[in-house]
């Protein structure tokens, strides 16, 4: 059975509840996406990690905030929620003017996994990549179907499209 | 990141890669594979044993070698891939379209093969 998934925007989600988390924020450094990255999870459990797999995946949200969202503009903070104790969940809030495409892009990902779905490798590779109206060439377009695989618990945009909430949950230690 | 490459016969582009291919290193990479394309080597071998990070801008290079090859008729072979970079590209649904050689000589065959 072909069940896609796709972005939800839901403002009221209790995954945007920040009560009990703890909180840093920085300038929108496009130098240092991974650098803060690290310092978000310097303790966080080891098995959480999966050897750099948390680091990489929180980085594409630190990295999508930063650049598309405040512009790279060292003027403009990025704000970020973290919570490691039971599982690793995020809430990470840029200055920017919201994700605009995220209809767009949700379309996009449903034909994408359709010709999956289908078999139909002529197709997937055309739509490997998204390339949306600001995409670059080191934008790899790919990062945010990665993470709806990756952020079991959820991902979910406010309703400006400028935060989104993410929770990845363990169940007996590192999953494989 | 170290990138390491060698043509073999007329049309064959053999790269390594050692660390950490990510949102700063990939511009490089990049580079040096569109070198490749102009001087018409379109058999690739890639091989990732040693890359030890992989990001979704990584990623993106390798979809857009898959991209060019089939536009040029070329072909590619992928070996060592396996930890985190393994994982990335399992969980963005690339893998599928990533052919896979157990070692060096077999892929450098398999690549000059005729279409």
């Amino acid at each position: 059975m072909f069940i896609p998934r796709k972005l939800i925007v839901d403002d009221k989600n209790e995954l945007f509840d920040t009560r009990g988390m703890k909180f840093v924020e920085f300038p929108s450094e496009f130098g240092k996406v991974r650098e803060y990255t690290e310092l978000i999870l310097k303790d966080a459990p080891e098995h959480f990690r999966e050897g750099n797999l948390l680091h990489q995946q929180l980085s594409e949200i630190i990295k999508n905030g930063i650049k598309h969202g405040n512009k790279s503009d060292p003027d403009k903070i990025l704000k970020v929620h973290y919570d490691l104790k039971k599982r690793a969940r995020f809430v990470v809030e840029d200055e920017g003017e919201g994700f605009v495409e995220l209809d767009a892009w949700n379309d996009f990902f449903y034909r994408r996994q359709l010709a999956l779905y289908q078999q139909d490798f002529d197709s997937f590779l055309t739509l490997a990549s998204y390339r949306g109206p600001h995409s670059d060439e080191t934008d790899g377009g790919n990062s945010l179907m990665a993470a709806l695989e990756y952020w079991n618990g959820g991902m979910i945009f406010n309703a400006r499209r400028n935060k989104v909430g993410v929770v990845r949950w363990y169940t007996g230690g590192a999953r494989g | 990141m170290k990138i390491a490459s060698e043509p073999f016969d007329k049309q064959g582009v053999f790269f390594e890669l050692e660390g950490e291919l990510d949102l700063y290193s990939t511009s490089e990479l990049r580079t040096k594979i569109l070198q490749a394309f102009d001087s018409d080597r379109t058999r690739m071998v890639l091989d990732l044993s040693k890359l030890t990070y992989l990001d979704s801008s990584g990623v993106g290079i390798l979809i857009f070698i898959l991209q060019t090859l089939r536009v040029k008729k070329g072909k590619l072979k992928v070996i060592g891939l396996s930890g985190t970079p393994r994982k990335v590209l399992e969980m963005s649904n690339i893998i599928s379209l990533i052919p896979m050689a157990s070692t060096r000589q077999e892929a450098e065959i398999e690549v000059l093969k005729e279409i």
